[in-house]
């Protein structure tokens, strides 16, 4: 039997699962039609579980931001300056090439002061002021871990679910298993930023917001961060809206007759991609008109807000598409890779995304909408106490560190004002609560409804899921 | 001129796809003709707009006395039209 075959076999089957168990996913289109009070209401359980969040804005710091110098900290590590790292602590660690040829591994302490802040007297760095201001309202998870040491294959792990590319993103199984709240805009929407640091970034590539082997409508949509955020969004002169609806239907027709003889899934996501252009022709302008919002909103969010493609601005139209219920908003934000002048670099970085980043938190909270959107914040792995390059009092550069790295999630059923594992001494492995990457992406699926152990798609013989196949667990503890 | 319309149809399919429409699909694309048409006569700066080459302008089409500016725009919108088929997109 041929693949495509399969697939419209399977796509007839998924169809009919959406159509007649209420306990299927497909209560999500339930859930957009009636709203989720209706949806409880009713007693239908749309979801697998009930859902804390509706959706959820991941803000991804590309380059592995060092938890030494901004959430974790060691202080220590000052008595510890200029002294090798003990074997007993590094333990077989394998390094990247950039310090495998170092003869030492000197310690580098943190320069910045670390203050307690708020009612939960969480530890920040002075790097963060405007986060510090709202760490009650964060869960700080500070064991995080994976076994990726290099950038691409640990940012492919942390956003599909695998080393290997060629899975679905976070976002692409969130759009596929709970669709969008409005069919004028994308359910993914991915938004990327303009950075501060004095240093070439890690590349991005689209599939990091891919779709794998689900169907391709599933797919983040990347928003310009220069110009118009879509590109030809406008109709040329002499086609108006109702021009433009008869091509398209005609279109439609033409192409829903080559669907029904070919089968092919990618024919309709063609179809509803060109839809959903369509809407986006009135959507996005409006999306991204930002004269209407209060200046004390704008003030909240800093000076880079009225900018386009910076991190500020992508924060308050995260917010923007939140209100118009995209699913799931993903912004990155690049540069975090300090592997020398970090204390050049570093605050530059961290003054790109604090105010933002604490802005979005509050004026989700103001709106009411923090209890059910979901906010997450962090990297791919650490960085490593030891110094790579020159070292001295002032400045620094850290290399790729996996065992150990921080998180901070906020709202959609997130305890505020707590934090959630600890590290030793010299913040390199971890002595409570490991989290893995595997068990961070389980709980954000959590939040939103979804068991990651029953949400899976067959492919290639195996039921695959956001998680993979090792054990992941929900963080249990810092759920609300 | 009918024949005209199937002719034109045809070059087009021909072009694009390596074939011929079927009944059906030439149904849906002499509808979309009628339309297009019927928009392009009763708004004929509309017409002349869509002709225009703002980045070329020497590529702007000129209506002449046999093509007048609707018959050009009808064109114009159906061959995007049928640019834009996933058939025509995607060769396997």
């Amino acid at each position: 039997m041929n693949s495509v075959i399969r697939d419209a076999i399977s796509l007839e089957t998924r169809r009919q699962f959406f159509g007649k168990t209420a306990a299927g996913l497909g209560g999500a289109a339930l859930s957009h039609l009636l709203g989720n009070e209706a949806l409880a209401a009713s007693g239908a359980n749309g979801f697998q579980h009930a859902p804390k969040a509706r959706r959820a804005i991941y803000l991804f710091m590309s380059g592995a931001p060092s938890q030494i110098d901004l959430w974790d900290p060691k202080p220590q590590m000052k008595e510890w300056f200029d002294k090798d790292l003990p074997d007993s602590i590094r333990n077989g660690q394998r390094l990247t090439t950039m310090t495998s040829g170092q003869t030492r591994f000197p310690v580098a302490p943190s320069i910045y002061d670390f203050q307690r802040h708020g009612n939960s007297g969480t530890e920040v760095s002075s790097l963060l002021p405007h986060m510090a201001g709202v760490v009650d309202e964060i869960a700080l998870v500070r064991s995080m871990w994976t076994e990726a040491i290099n950038h691409d294959p640990a940012i492919t792990y942390i956003q599909t679910g695998n080393q290997i590319p060629g899975r679905p993103s976070l976002g692409s199984w969130l759009s596929y298993g709970l669709g969008s709240e409005n069919e004028n805009l994308p359910a993914f929407v991915v938004l990327n930023s303009t950075w501060s640091s004095k240093r070439d970034a890690q590349a991005l590539f689209a599939r990091l917001w891919g779709s794998g082997f689900l169907p391709s409508k599933h797919q983040g949509v990347a928003l310009r961060s220069q110009g118009d955020p879509v590109l030809y969004l406008s109709d040329p002169k002499g086609v108006d809206r109702s021009v433009r609806r008869t091509m398209l239907d005609g279109l439609n027709t033409l192409n829903q007759k080559h669907y029904e003889q070919t089968l092919d899934p990618e024919v309709q996501t063609r179809i509803s991609q060109y839809e959903m252009a369509f809407r986006m022709q009135a959507s996005v302008p409006d999306l991204t008109d930002i004269s209407d919002e209060p200046e004390h909103v704008l003030d909240m969010y800093g000076p880079d807000v009225r900018t386009p493609g910076t991190f500020a601005y992508n924060c308050l139209l995260s917010r923007r598409m939140a209100e118009r219920g995209v699913r799931f908003s993903q912004i990155f934000h690049r540069g975090w890779d300090q592997h020398g002048n970090l204390t050049g670099d570093l605050p530059l970085q961290a003054r790109d995304i604090d105010q933002p980043s604490a802005a979005l938190v509050k004026d989700l909270k103001m709106r009411g909408m923090l209890d059910d959107t979901l906010v997450v914040w962090g990297g791919e792995f650490g960085r490593t106490i030891y110094c790579q390059g020159k070292l001295s009092q002032t400045n620094y550069g850290r290399d790729h560190h996996p065992r150990c790295f921080s998180v901070w999630m906020a709202g959609g059923g997130v305890k505020g004002g707590v934090t959630h594992g600890e590290t030793d001494d010299f913040s390199y492995n971890i002595t409570k609560d490991p989290v893995h990457i595997r068990d961070l992406n389980a709980t954000i699926l959590n939040r939103l409804g979804i068991d990651h152990q029953r949400f899976s798609v067959k492919h290639m013989g195996l039921d695959q899921r956001l998680t993979g196949v090792e054990e992941a667990h929900v963080v249990r503890d810092i759920l609300v | 001129h009918p024949g005209d319309t199937d002719s034109r149809t045809d070059y087009l399919s021909l072009a694009l796809l390596g074939r011929e429409l079927a009944d059906d699909e030439r149904v849906v694309v002499n509808n979309a003709i009628a339309q297009f048409h019927n928009t392009y006569t009763s708004h004929s700066s509309d017409a002349e707009a869509l002709l225009v080459d703002d980045v070329n302008p020497t590529y702007t089409i000129h209506p002449t006395e046999k093509h007048d500016a609707a018959e050009l725009a009808t064109w114009t919108m159906i061959t995007s039209q049928l640019m834009n088929l996933d058939e025509s997109l995607t060769k396997n």
